[in-house]
């Protein structure tokens, strides 16, 4: 009786044991995929994220004063632009209605 | 019953009785060797499954390699720098340095002019007539095509499928504003150590492992600094100076929200250092801000007045003697254009005369005048946080500070230091007299506690004189209007190599303060040998020169600080309001 229970006993533990390794081979296999997976991305985040400094420094360039004050001088007669002065700050009261001065008062 | 236990005489004793044992059942041999051979099988198979489970279960995921793919990443990246309003100063970039070997190219048939011309279109500053003479020579190992592409450049040039072009990646540090800011951020070596400026100063915390793709934000503000460098650059060419110099300090905090050297350099591209001291003072790495030592003049009456006032030496309206010239240590004393008579401690600042300034340091006394200017910083090096000690000049004192060495340094002769010193001093005076230390990063919240130098009273003071000669004085052509500007002019003549004066050479500053009321920003500007060539035959005083440039950067930095003139504003007149005008 007790040598029949053993015997269940110890095919079950086999069992089990050998049950509980093929689901953690399965877990490790899963868990390789996934750190390839994310290798990938971040090699791909890498990329892109130097991307993105690169285009950030060409940005900031392209917006440096001497760039853009240059920009203004090349095209002074069509942008017809000046530096900010004193005399600039107006309330708002003292500002004309949009348009009033591109078109000038209706004859 | 006794005899019960009693062994019989008659019988045979036990002990001599053999007694055959059981005949013993044996199982087959064969049937024992494979239970114990199962049961060594299940045994290893488990102790085996149980090692590999437990070192599964226990494992870690791969730490030393995760560790190495991100930290060698890390400690390479230099932390971006960015202005006070989070604009891109520098960067660190992945550039490719693209080569040829040209046997290679040779061995496949060599480069043609179509390859050539397309290689030419990836790298526009390529001189493609001495590469095509030196790939056809063959003679080099390899030759450099280009030492910093970027990534899209390598994959164009690569794509074009010419045999012998290779590319190795490096990190670049890269700065977008370029010369605007050279000095403030230095640059770094080739090894991507900082070597001056801010890149050298904090180059623990932009290098450090702490502190990777953290940005590090400055003082400085780039539409100010890129103001005043086109100011200072307009100025030197109109006065055909050598140099100039400007900061703009924000009182409260020192931060500093531009600080430019002239002539300066690209920080890309970063020029040697000289070799010779001389050299070294004229070389576009040398900041005149920092680590120039110059006699600023008459600015230093303010520093002797203040000293009057604080000791009670005297008070604004104390008479003083400027009658005629005198002399002290040998040396003649005179003012230019004086006005020949006894005045007031308030008129000697207004028409900055020398011989009252010294009447007032005699007053003050020698011991009491070295221990005040100890006390605003003029004595070592002035701290300027983020900027390596090296680069900070010491203030050139005079060895014994005795009657006549105190008569020079009273209106600022005599004396050598730094704009920074002076420009701090200054902050300090008219921070309601509590100490400023200057920074180069960015302060996120005011101080509120006061290190003390001078009473809020002198203070008060000094900030009405400056408006005093601003409004009525040497300083009227920086007095833009609705900002109350105070200020004050100083032209000293520079001191030769050999010794002595050069009578013929000024060095030319103007200190301005505004608003005066409530201080907010100081700025100093100097000109280095400035001359007037306006066909006057007026002398290159300060108020002629450096005055006006600090007028036009102040016309150009007050609006980009948002800061409205007081009660004047622009007479825009509207259409209904014209229309009653002409009606």
């Amino acid at each position: 009786m007790i040598g029949s229970f053993l015997r269940l006993v110890t095919v079950l533990a086999a069992f089990a044991v050998v049950l509980s390794a093929a689901m953690l081979y399965r877990v490790k296999t899963e868990t390789r995929e996934l750190k390839a997976d994310i290798r990938a991305l971040d090699r791909e985040g890498d990329k892109i994220r130097e991307r993105i400094e690169a285009l950030d420094t060409e940005w900031a360039y392209l917006n440096s004063p001497v760039y853009l004050s240059e920009l203004v001088r090349r095209h002074s007669d069509l942008l017809d632009l000046v530096e900010r002065h004193p005399d600039n700050f107006a309330r708002l009261v003292e500002i004309p209605p949009r348009g009033a001065l591109a078109f000038g008062e209706p004859e | 019953m006794k005899s019960l236990f009693t062994p019989a005489p008659f019988a045979q004793r036990a002990e001599d009785i053999e007694i055959e044992p059981p005949a013993r059942v044996r199982k087959p041999r064969s049937h024992r060797a494979r239970m114990r051979f199962a049961a060594g099988v299940f045994v290893v198979a488990f102790a085996a499954l149980g090692w590999r489970m437990s070192a599964i279960a226990l494992e870690r995921d791969e730490p030393k390699e995760a560790a190495r793919s991100v930290g060698t990443e890390q400690v390479k990246r230099r932390a971006p720098l960015l202005d006070r309003d989070g604009r891109l100063l520098a960067t660190t970039l992945q550039t490719w340095e693209v080569y040829v070997h040209p046997r290679e190219t040779l061995g496949s048939g060599g480069a043609n002019a179509k390859d050539l011309s397309a290689l030419g279109k990836v790298f526009p500053r390529l001189d493609l007539i001495d590469l095509r003479r030196q790939l056809n020579e063959g003679k080099r190992k390899f030759i450099w095509i280009a030492r910093k592409a970027s990534a899209d450049q390598w994959r164009r040039a690569r794509d074009l499928g010419i045999v012998g072009i290779y590319a190795k990646p490096r990190e670049d540090r890269v700065y977008p504003a370029g010369r605007i800011v050279s000095h403030i951020i230095g640059g770094v070596d080739v090894d991507n150590i900082g070597v001056a400026g801010v890149e050298a100063g904090l180059n623990n915390s932009i290098g450090g492992p702490d502190n990777v793709g953290k940005p590090l934000h400055l003082a400085v503000d780039l539409r100010v600094q890129a103001a005043l460098r086109r100011t200072l650059s307009e100025a030197k060419s109109q006065f055909a100076a050598p140099g100039a110099l400007g900061l703009v300090m924000k009182v409260r905090t020192g931060e500093m929200l531009a600080m430019v050297s002239l002539p300066d350099f690209d920080p890309n591209d970063r020029p040697a250092a000289p070799a010779t001291f001389l050299q070294q003072a004229r070389s576009p790495i040398f900041n005149k801000v920092t680590q120039g030592a110059f006699e600023l003049g008459s600015i230093f009456k303010l520093l002797t007045t203040a000293m009057a006032l604080e000791s009670g030496a005297a008070n604004l309206d104390t008479p003083v003697n400027a009658s005629h010239p005198i002399r002290r240590g040998g040396f003649a004393i005179s003012d230019y254009r004086g006005k020949g008579r006894w005045m007031s401690v308030r008129e000697m600042v207004r028409y900055s005369s020398n011989i009252g300034a010294v009447r007032v340091a005699e007053l003050i006394g020698p011991e009491r005048q070295e221990a005040f200017f100890e006390k605003f910083g003029i004595n070592g090096k002035v701290p300027l946080i983020g900027a390596p000690s090296g680069e900070l000049s010491r203030a050139q004192l005079p060895r014994q500070w005795g009657t006549a060495e105190s008569a020079t340094v009273s209106y600022g002769h005599g004396i050598s230091v730094s704009p920074l010193h002076l420009a701090t001093a200054l902050a300090s005076l008219a921070n309601d007299g509590c100490k400023v230390t200057p920074t180069l990063l960015k302060v996120e919240t005011t101080p509120t506690n006061c290190d003390r130098i001078v009473s809020s009273d002198t203070s008060e003071k000094i900030r009405g004189l400056m408006r005093l000669v601003a409004e009525k004085s040497s300083g009227r052509n920086a007095n833009i209007p609705g900002y109350e500007i105070g200020g004050k002019t100083g032209t000293a003549y520079q001191v030769r190599p050999t010794g002595g004066y050069n009578t013929n050479k000024r060095f030319n500053s103007f200190a301005a303060l505004w608003p005066t009321s409530d201080p907010q920003y100081i700025m100093l500007i100097s000109l280095d040998d400035p001359k007037l060539l306006d066909g006057t035959r007026r002398l290159p005083l300060a108020g002629h020169t450096a005055a006006p440039t600090a007028g036009r950067a102040l016309e150009r930095i007050a609006p980009l600080l948002g800061m409205v003139p007081k009660d004047r504003f622009p007479t825009v007149v509207s259409n209904n309001e014209r229309a009653d005008e002409e009606g």
